[in-house]
């Protein structure tokens, strides 16, 4: 390619150049239908997180009153423990007075059967 | 070849690119596959995948041109035929040289396809000789030497308006 031949070439390339390709007519694409699936799943999977919280919280804060205020039950009356002798002196008073001290010391009942306890000597009896 | 980063790509990146590079590359398609309608679905088609791939290409103009060339490929494989009569300009002219962009039209398609490939992809699309030999798959000689006769086609096809312009 000769001197002449190549200045021309660079000008036509130049000419060239000086048309502009069209633009494209539509705007960038909107987000592909996998990702707004993506996002439309995502939502929805938080608004059922949100709404099974929602549902659990009350169930939640009822069950904590209710167990609370068993403790509470159970806090306010400890066990007692109870001599035969305390027994024996309920067993002459009121039914009232032995279903108190029974109640009082339920939790430390054991089993009828179990030697040393007031059943046991009760059941004796 | 590394095509992709790990950067997440914003909108506005893609956007950018898009402006950027959406006449070139649709320029491209149209020389490919003819009706601008065609071209623009695969314009589309580019940008929306590069939207889903979640990462930026390491050199997004040479990954939108090979991107380009695959989907104008793809629809023409999908019958989706070259539309050479279309009257829609290819190129914006200033007003005073309206007829030379018709004519120039013409003249890119009157000359072979992996010519006019080569002659649009190195004028507006930008692209080196070895950068269009990775869109096209061939090796850079031949991309230089499609370019040599494509030119020189063109400027011939061109000659009345060229004797003008010189």
């Amino acid at each position: 390619m000769n001197e002449s031949n190549h200045e021309q070439v660079i000008s036509f390339e130049k000419y060239l150049r000086g048309f502009h390709p069209v633009k494209p007519t539509g705007s960038l694409p909107v987000a592909p239908q996998s990702m707004r699936l993506r996002a439309l799943a995502l939502t929805a999977a938080a608004l059922v997180f949100f709404g099974l919280l929602m549902v659990m919280m009350p169930m939640r804060s009822s069950r904590t009153k209710v167990s609370s205020r068993a403790e509470g039950v159970v806090g306010s009356r400890r066990p007692v423990n109870v001599t035969v002798g305390q027994l024996n002196v309920a067993l002459r008073l009121t039914d009232r007075d032995l279903g108190r001290m029974l109640d009082q010391s339920s939790s430390n009942l054991l089993p009828r059967a179990h030697p040393g306890t007031a059943l046991y000597e009760l059941s004796k009896e | 070849m590394k095509f992709f980063s790990r950067r997440r790509p914003g909108r506005d990146q893609i956007q950018a690119f898009y402006e950027e590079y959406g006449p070139g590359l649709l320029l491209y398609a149209r020389s490919l596959l003819g009706s601008k309608h065609t071209a623009e679905d695969a314009l589309q088609h580019v940008f929306m995948k590069l939207l889903e791939q979640g990462s930026i290409p390491e050199e997004p103009k040479l990954y939108l041109y090979r991107a380009i060339h695959n989907a104008a490929l793809n629809l023409l494989r999908g019958d989706r035929a070259v539309e050479i009569g279309e009257v829609e300009p290819w190129f914006e002219a200033p007003p005073e040289d309206f007829t030379a962009r018709v004519a120039l039209k013409n003249a890119l398609l009157q000359i072979p396809a992996e010519q006019r490939q080569v002659v649009v992809l190195h004028i507006w699309g930008g692209l080196h000789f070895e950068e269009i030999a990775q869109v096209l798959g061939i090796a850079g000689n031949t991309a230089a030497s499609r370019y040599r006769y494509g030119l020189q086609k063109l400027r011939a096809a061109m000659q009345p308006k060229d004797a003008v312009h010189e």
